[in-house]
């Protein structure tokens, strides 16, 4: 039994440290036998929300996350709407749409080429999603970095900068609607669409083809099965819809019932007494002695199962994709993240006509400019990696609690109360972890880059303390996590005293060891 | 900057990007820059690693780097034995219990690189004053790099790139500077002059006309001045509206207010960003002001010299003109 600690993990957003237990008894080579993730960055930004302005919730949950800044803005302005008491006029949902829209196209195309790319790109042998270190190398790849900065200027004629926009206000939005930004908005949505159904959709299914020509296809396919439940809130309505989420471009899991989520907490260092409550009734109480408890990511269930969420979610959801796994895989994901972004991209081309310059983008509030006395909003969308959900209570004119649930809290989550493991801990159970270096795995499966990946100096890569990381390191990947929101809060070190709101602990360290 | 270099010795200068308690949102912003584009950016500006490669990688750069783990750890010591080695921060320095790289505390690896660093610089708001984590009530006691140098006694200096995110042609044109050999002038709070010598207004911020007239917006989705709504411009130092961000516009343009996002008192001076507030004018410490004071007195002296030898030469050429008129009545 061999430990492998992947720390810093790196081409992800944010600080996360992932621990392997590698059975070295496995044929024909070591498999995980069991894992633990632990995000290593805590920043509380719940805490710093209390006792603001709600308006400030915009601006302030945005900065969660650089790569997706809209998915919280949308989030949080969907909860404020419902707080305020205001339906937002058709074009700012149009707007709003519009900017998420562009947002995900850009993460999705940053994930699959500058991100996971350079992976698929050695294992599926496409050069062209490879780094430019050779000028025969990484076309895509730098096309792909040119494009996602044209998604960039597309949300900014509309949001004013990016990342963290500043165009949202509580019913509604407050760019003035010109037809020469409708004109530039689609003039830069015809080149990405372009971009990604000739380049990223064929890149692919060649990816697929690829593999099976090689002879991969079988291993890599069942590599990263997750637990076949699959979670989303839905996103992008229609102005016409914006009542029924079930109408809406990406769909929510059948039936799904806001209130039937649950946090976990019995191995995380939070008190029991909260353990199985909904975010909006939980108080987040920290308690770093709880022997079994080897996180501060909480573990949200619903209906009592495990979830994963992300675009593999959502494409099955709203019945756009067929999996070839029944539980998916690494590569599903991937896939369905391609399969998404053209999906977006053709809606994104409608929205953008369906604009109505001239016509008014913000409606007042009941009492504005004054903000409610006491009020509670729920904001439920769709970040470009799952489902995110922002709970919201006013007091007293100021806000009085915000719940923060994102996706990578479902995916990268410990186990719950009835010991199951999270979808990325399971996805990553059974992996193999070859106790040789890149070019003696690639030799070993017959790769034909095996010789390629040896004069370019690439054969050390991803191999330390004896095993080698590719496998593990594509499969978190896959998930897109991001880490910086999911953690709520964090201590290091074994023993040392923590000082937090005020009271000092001594915990037992962010990651028990697995003796116990 | 104990040991200013010539540019012409190197190709380029050693990247080791380091993110702290951030959101990556600096990174992504870096990503968006234009001519040069991050790819001639990585090709023209940063030291080739391997001679065979036609592009040079940042050392060590968690987002896009190729390695992950232990490997990429041992980067960071590659990076300090390079020639010309550039530290770019980004997001704050939390306590030690609350950030940690590989198993340490991120205040170990700040304080251990800048040690090494030839130039620091500090890249947004979070690395610059400690911004958005530092937040009341700082929940994780985060503060921004100059701060943490200063606490650790470190005396390094450090160019401050603030912003909400930065933007990348600050740090892009800054890096130009440092390969140049040349270190760009800085205000008193770190930052480069060219970038943060005006502020919004000064800068021509395209709704600066409404202002003057004073028609202030009431509704959002309007043409008029922001400032009502809670715009920062009159007092937020950047060159937005001349520089523009993601190539086409800036915040104002798309009816958002400025939310001084370059500030050092961001966010807890600029909250709520929604109300009008006028911020009190910044009062400057007595020391530097004496400084100045001093430092600017030769050309202040000066000019009241010029000033006063101009009117003694018009009071000599008029008193001269009326001797000479009055001379030529005498002689008549």
């Amino acid at each position: 039994m061999g430990v492998l600690t992947i720390d810093p993990l790196t081409r992800i957003e944010g600080h996360l440290k992932v621990e392997l237990q590698v059975d070295d008894s496995k044929e024909p080579f070591p498999t995980v036998s069991q894992a633990r993730c632990s995000g290593t960055l805590f920043r509380g930004i719940e805490i710093i929300l209390k006792g603001r302005d709600p308006r400030d919730a915009f601006y302030i949950t945005q900065r969660i996350c650089g790569v997706c800044p809209t998915a919280h803005a949308n989030a949080s302005i969907m909860a404020l709407d419902e707080a305020f008491g205001v339906r937002p006029p058709d074009n700012a949902i149009l707007i709003r749409n519009i900017i998420q829209g562009a947002n995900s196209l850009m993460s999705h195309i940053l994930h699959f080429y500058i991100l996971q790319g350079p992976e698929w790109g050695v294992l599926a042998n496409l050069p062209e999603m490879l780094p430019p270190v050779k000028a025969s190398l990484g076309k895509h790849y730098v096309k792909a970095i040119e494009m996602r900065r044209k998604a960039h200027e597309l949300l900014s004629i509309f949001g004013g900068k990016m990342p963290h926009h500043a165009s949202y206000v509580p019913g509604g939005v407050t760019v003035l609607l010109t037809p020469s930004k409708v004109a530039s908005a689609q003039t830069r949505m015809v080149e990405l669409k372009n971009f990604l159904q000739d380049v990223m959709v064929h890149d692919s299914e060649r990816i697929v083809r690829n593999l099976k020509n090689l002879g991969l296809y079988d291993l890599v396919k069942t590599m990263g099965k997750g637990t076949g439940n699959f979670l989303s809130y839905g996103g992008f309505p229609k102005p016409e819809t914006y009542e029924d989420r079930t109408k809406w471009l990406l769909k929510p899991t059948p039936g799904f019932d806001e209130r039937e989520i649950r946090e976990n907490v019995k191995y995380s260092w939070y008190d029991e007494m909260w353990t199985n409550k909904h975010p909006s009734e939980r108080e987040t109480k920290g308690c770093p002695e709880k022997p079994d408890a080897y996180s501060w990511i909480t573990a949200p269930r619903y209906r009592g199962e495990v979830y994963e969420t992300g675009p593999l979610a959502r494409m099955v959801n709203s019945g756009m994709y067929d999996l070839m796994e029944p539980k998916g895989s690494a590569l599903e994901r991937t896939l369905a993240r391609a399969k998404e972004t053209s999906i977006i991209a053709k809606a994104m081309i409608e929205w953008i006509s369906d604009l109505k310059p001239g016509e008014r983008v913000f409606k007042r509030w009941e009492k504005y400019p004054d903000v409610p006395d006491s009020a509670e909003g729920i904001g439920l969308w769709e970040a470009p990696r799952g489902a995110l959900g922002h709970w919201l209570k006013v007091e007293a004119k100021k806000i009085q609690r915000y719940q923060v649930v994102t996706p990578t809290n479902w995916n990268a989550s410990p186990r719950d109360d009835q010991g199951r493991s999270g979808p990325m801990e399971k996805a990553l159970k059974e992996t193999p972890v070859p106790k040789v270096d890149t070019y003696g795995f690639l030799a070993k499966l017959g790769h034909p880059l095996a010789e390629k990946a040896k004069s370019l100096g690439l054969s050390d890569l991803n191999y330390w303390d004896g095993y080698n990381a590719t496998l593990p390191l594509m499969i978190i990947r896959s998930f897109d996590p991001c880490l910086a929101c999911s953690v709520h809060l964090l201590t290091i070190g074994k023993g040392r005293p923590v000082r937090k709101l005020g009271r000092t602990f001594h915990p037992v360290g962010l990651h028990g060891s697995f003796e116990n | 900057m104990n040991r200013r270099k010539s540019s012409l010795e190197f190709n380029g200068v050693d990247l080791c990007y380091i993110q702290g308690a951030g959101c990556t949102g600096c990174t992504v912003s870096f990503a968006n820059c234009t001519d040069p584009n991050l790819v001639e950016v990585l090709q023209r500006y940063l030291e080739k690693l391997v001679p065979a490669w036609d592009i040079g990688l940042p050392h060590f750069y968690p987002t896009v780097m190729v390695t992950a783990g232990k490997q990429a750890m041992v980067s960071i010591d590659a990076w300090k034995r390079a020639k010309l080695r550039v530290l770019v921060i980004e997001g704050a320095v939390s306590g030690s219990e609350y950030c940690e790289v590989a198993g340490r505390p991120f205040e170990d690896i700040v304080a251990e690189t800048a040690e090494y660093a030839d130039f620091i610089i500090a890249y947004g708001t979070c690395a610059a004053y400690g911004g958005m984590v530092s937040a009341t009530p700082n929940p994780t006691g985060s503060r921004g790099v100059m701060e943490f140098l200063k606490e650790r006694h470190i005396s390094k200096h450090v160019i401050n790139l603030p912003g909400c995110p930065g933007h990348p042609e600050w740090l892009v044109l800054t890096l130009s500077a440092i390969l140049k050999g040349k270190l760009p002038p800085l205000d008193r709070h770190g930052r480069p002059k060219d970038f943060f010598g005006k502020d919004l207004h000064e800068n021509e911020c395209p709704r600066r006309g409404y202002y003057e007239a004073e028609e202030f917006a009431t509704d959002f989705g309007t043409k008029e001045c922001l400032f009502k709504l809670g715009c920062r411009g009159p007092t937020t130092r950047a060159d937005c509206p001349a520089r523009l961000w993601n190539n086409t516009t800036f915040c104002v343009n798309a009816g958002g207010p400025c939310i001084g996002c370059t500030e050092p008192g961001f966010p807890d001076q600029m909250s709520p960003f929604y109300a009008e507030k006028e911020l009190e004018p910044e009062v400057e410490p007595l020391l530097t002001r004496g400084f100045r004071y001093l430092s600017e007195l030769p050309a202040k002296l000066l000019d009241k010299v010029r000033i006063w030898l101009s009117v003694f030469g018009i009071a000599v050429f008029i008193v001269r003109g009326v001797l000479k008129g009055l001379s030529r009545k005498i002689e008549k």
